[in-house]
């Protein structure tokens, strides 16, 4: 009978998916899992899912085990711990294809006419607070850089893109937009880095700056040339 | 007195001699192939017993011809009507001048009164007229036969005596034999490929006498061995033709053919040579041909010049041990030319195109009937049966869809090319006729230079219920469109009921609580039930599901699709693509909020995804399961993990297992 409850539990832990143990914790580290909308406070031994998000505060950072592996999170940073894996050259460009699936069509003339009208009252001047989303979107580029130094680089060029889309403050960044180009032309990947630096050309740089960005795309452009 | 020296005949003067062909298979035309794809007759029986023809319509021949003999004689050779009638040819032919005769001169001498006479005799073979028949029951095989007639006739002066007891008497009289017959034949010609053709005939399979023989002189008769003729024809380069008949008397036929586009016809030229078993030397004979054809005739001039020289008398040993065994070439026969006219009378036009099938790709689903505008319903496979390149406009008509013949886009097509052509179809019937299911009937055309249709073609086509769906999520959007008024109204009904609440609410976040309302009220009334009849082919009409209060997740996405879109917020049907290939279908909203926006509904950022719309602003989009019939946050998260595992996650919308459609 204990043998059978033992097989139970066994079972039970796989099914759920918890992939990561939670070795080390330091300071104040939240857990939000799958697409839950709340926070909860990781302790040491915890089981983590894939599908989790893990948060550190300032001075906090996390220590996880999965099959022998050690990953470390350290402070202010938040990453999703799907993506703590290694991910082939191919589905990398497959995601970074994905870019162009998600913009609407250009409309089509044809067909009936869409009904544009609002209804429910306006409010004009609304002064309702918006959360600082800044702030969660810097962590998650901290984390992406901290997976691309533990070798999970081209997750970390996902994470990157996922966060420059959906927190747009982030893109803005001079310095984390060239790492992570950076990321790519050390994958080799001449196309995806030229797109790259031509989209950080766009943003308000100083001349500096602009003279850096020119210099590489330059520089790629000749070894395209090359090959 | 009389004196009477009887001798064997020892002479024949051979004073009418004409001919058409030599062994059994030369050609009076000249000898040119079939893989000329001539529109003429370029061959008669002798070279083509299968009667085989490319002739369109009515076609008219006459030939002459100038026997080369010390003294010149001309003569009518032949005068023909051939008439096509689909896959099926007729021919006949009047034949004057196929015919040979011979006085024969014996040294039996008669004296009477005084005067001394010779007693001569005469020996006729005439074939008068001659018809045939032929089917082309494919592109590369036809078969045919022919059917002539013949008569030969021998008079011979012999002397009588007569006593009596008074006075004996001594006169000459004419005796006269004659003999009737028909011969038929048939021929196959088999084409495996465009540059090779073989062939093959009887000669003299069928005899019927009708009448006489020559009794005791059957020797003299026309010879009737059974013979079949072997052909062949290759074209191994684009103006060479080379072709080749051997008979099993041992008797045959080589030759080849050269032809260039000239004038706005085509001109042949053509060389062959023979050998016919019952003639010296070894090679009998050869013929040389020129042929031009234009549009309505054709002109040939063909030489046969015989190695071995022939005078008007000669000995008449070899008649009688070999015969004659043909009327037209044997061992008495004269070197001679040939013109031969051909003239074609087309009462219908020619076909230049012609469809070798149509194939029917889609069903008729009435509620697509954008799609048909941008998508062929049917593809048409087609050849260019002329020698140019060729416009073809293709349409089509189909019955209870269409008021009038639909064009679609015009193709060109190469010479003896073939090509897939596409029909498009607009549906002017009333949407509402289409209440179940019909078989009509669909007639494609195909024209090229005139208005009338070079050929045409008719299948039975389905045509679907108003509520059928070919079960591709992207054309759910069709459903949506349908009675959009009665959406919109609806719709109106619940937000007016919930005025008071949307007042307050800040004017970003308006279409998110629209949505939001608008769900929860929905899916109160709403029940999910799967569809009885096939899930993957009828889809309930939004009006339908909110009526019926309930549906499978084609109707609910579909109705609260048209919900949200008849009040201005944008959907997307989210396509996941199961292994079965049926699909699961979810549906995307448009909150209308920009990403820096996000909060303001979520603090997770897996239940949003992110869409740059079409003028350039990225703008949050939030799935939501429409089978949860539970409420909005429920089915939004349920929506939210199921898209973000399958189309973020898995790469799903890379790799196509899933897709997203916009309704507009």
């Amino acid at each position: 009978m204990n043998k059978i409850i033992i097989i139970l539990l066994l079972a039970s832990t796989f099914l759920v998916g918890q992939e990561f143990k939670v070795e080390k914790v330091t300071g104040k580290v939240l857990l939000q899992k799958g697409v839950e909308e709340n926070f909860t406070i990781i302790k040491k031994g915890d089981f983590l899912s894939g599908n989790d998000l893990v948060l550190t505060e300032k001075n906090s950072f996390i220590q996880l085990q999965k099959e022998g592996n050690l990953f470390i999170l350290n402070s202010n940073s938040a990453l999703g711990l799907s993506y703590i894996r290694k991910i082939s050259i191919n589905d990398l460009l497959l995601a970074l294809a994905m870019e162009d699936i998600r913009n609407v069509p250009k409309k089509n003339s044809k067909g009936i006419e869409k009904n544009t009208a609002v209804y429910g009252e306006k409010i004009k001047n609304s002064s309702t607070n918006v959360l600082s989303e800044n702030r969660l979107g810097k962590m998650k580029i901290n984390g992406a850089k901290q997976l691309a130094q533990s070798g999970f680089a081209e997750s970390a060029i996902i994470v990157s893109k996922d966060t420059f889309r959906k927190y747009p403050e982030t893109k803005l960044n001079f310095e984390d937009r060239i790492y992570f180009a950076e990321l790519l032309e050390k994958l080799n990947l001449k196309n995806e880095t030229l797109d790259e630096y031509n989209s950080i050309r766009k943003l308000p740089l100083t001349k500096l700056q602009k003279q850096l960005v020119d210099k590489r795309v330059e520089t790629i452009s000749i070894k395209r040339i090359n090959e | 007195m009389f004196r009477k020296s009887l001798l064997k005949i020892f002479l024949l003067i051979q004073i009418f001699a004409l001919q058409t062909s030599a062994q059994q298979s030369l050609d009076i035309y000249g000898g040119f192939s079939k893989l000329m794809r001539p529109k003429y007759r370029v061959n008669s029986f002798e070279g083509n017993t299968m009667n085989f023809n490319r002739t369109i319509d009515w076609e008219f021949g006459f030939s002459g011809a100038v026997i080369l003999s010390k003294k010149r004689a001309n003569s009518i050779q032949l005068a023909s009507v051939g008439k096509r009638i689909g896959d099926h040819y007729l021919y006949a032919r009047y034949t004057p001048g196929f015919k040979k005769s011979f006085a024969l001169n014996t040294d039996t001498l008669v004296t009477i009164d005084d005067s001394i006479n010779v007693l001569n005799s005469s020996l006729n073979y005439s074939e008068l007229f001659g018809a045939g028949y032929s089917c082309q029951f494919s592109n590369s095989f036809t078969a045919g036969v022919t059917l002539r007639y013949f008569e030969q006739s021998y008079s011979q002066e012999n002397v009588y005596f007569y006593f009596s007891d008074t006075v004996n008497t001594l006169v000459t009289n004419l005796d006269y034999w004659n003999k009737k017959q028909w011969r038929g034949d048939i021929g196959f010609t088999y084409q495996p490929y465009s540059n090779l053709l073989f062939s093959v005939s009887s000669s003299n399979l069928l005899i019927l006498n009708e009448s006489g023989g020559f009794v005791d002189n059957t020797n003299l008769e026309l010879k009737t061995t059974k013979d079949a003729i072997i052909g062949i024809e290759y074209n191994p380069f684009n103006n060479i033709f080379l072709f080749g008949n051997y008979e099993t008397s041992s008797s045959f036929l080589v030759g080849a053919n050269y032809s260039i586009n000239l004038l706005g016809g085509k001109l042949g030229l053509g060389m062959s040579m023979f050998h016919d078993k019952y003639q010296t030397p070894y090679i009998t004979g050869f013929q040389p041909a020129i042929n031009f054809s234009s549009k309505i005739l054709s002109v040939s001039v063909s030489a046969i010049y015989y190695t071995h020289k022939r005078s008007n008398v000669m000995e008449i040993e070899n008649l009688l041990t070999d015969g004659i065994h043909s009327i037209t070439n044997n061992q008495f026969s004269y070197s001679k030319i040939v013109a031969s006219i051909n003239l074609s009378l087309n009462f219908k036009r020619k076909q230049n195109i012609k469809f070798l099938d149509v194939e029917i790709e889609n069903q008729i689903f009435p509620i697509l009937s954008e799609e048909y505008i941008g998508n062929p319903f049917a593809y048409g496979k087609i050849i260019n049966l002329s020698e140019n390149s060729i416009v073809v406009k293709p349409s089509s008509y189909v019955s209870n869809i269409n008021n009038d013949v639909i064009n679609s886009p015009s193709v060109t097509v190469a010479p003896m090319d073939t090509a897939l052509i596409p029909f498009y179809t607009v549906i002017s019937r009333d949407l509402e006729k289409f209440s179940n299911r019909e078989i009509g009937q669909a007639h494609f055309y195909i024209t090229s230079i005139y208005n009338e249709n070079d050929d045409e073609l008719q299948k039975p086509i389905l045509i679907n219920g108003l509520n059928s769906w070919n079960s591709e999520v992207k054309n759910l959007r069709y459903f949506v469109r349908y009675n959009f008024s009665e959406s919109n109204k609806y719709s109106k009904s619940i937000l007016n009921s919930k005025k008071l609440l949307l007042k307050n609410i800040d004017e970003k976040l308006l279409p998110f609580k629209q949505i939001e309302i608008l769900f929860n009220s929905f899916v109160k009334k709403m029940q999910y039930v799967a569809d009885p009849r096939s899930s993957t082919e009828y889809v309930q009409f939004p009006t339908e599901t909110i009526k019926i209060k309930g549906g499978d997740c084609d109707d609910l996405s579909v109705a609260f699709s048209s919900m949200l879109e008849s009040i201005g917020i944008e959907t997307a049907f989210v396509d996941y693509k199961l292994e079965d290939k049926i699909s699961h279908v979810n549906l995307l909203v448009n909150t209308k909020l920009k990403p820096s926006e996000a909060q303001l509904i979520t603090t997770n950022d897996k239940k949003y995804f992110v869409r740059k719309s079409s003028v350039e602003i990225e703008e949050i989009w939030i799935p939501i399961e429409m089978t949860l019939l539970t409420n909005f946050n429920a089915a939004w998260k349920v929506g939210a993990e199921k898209f973000n595992t399958e189309a973020i996650e898995g790469l799903g919308l890379v790799k196509g297992n899933v897709a997203i459609y916009n309704v507009y």
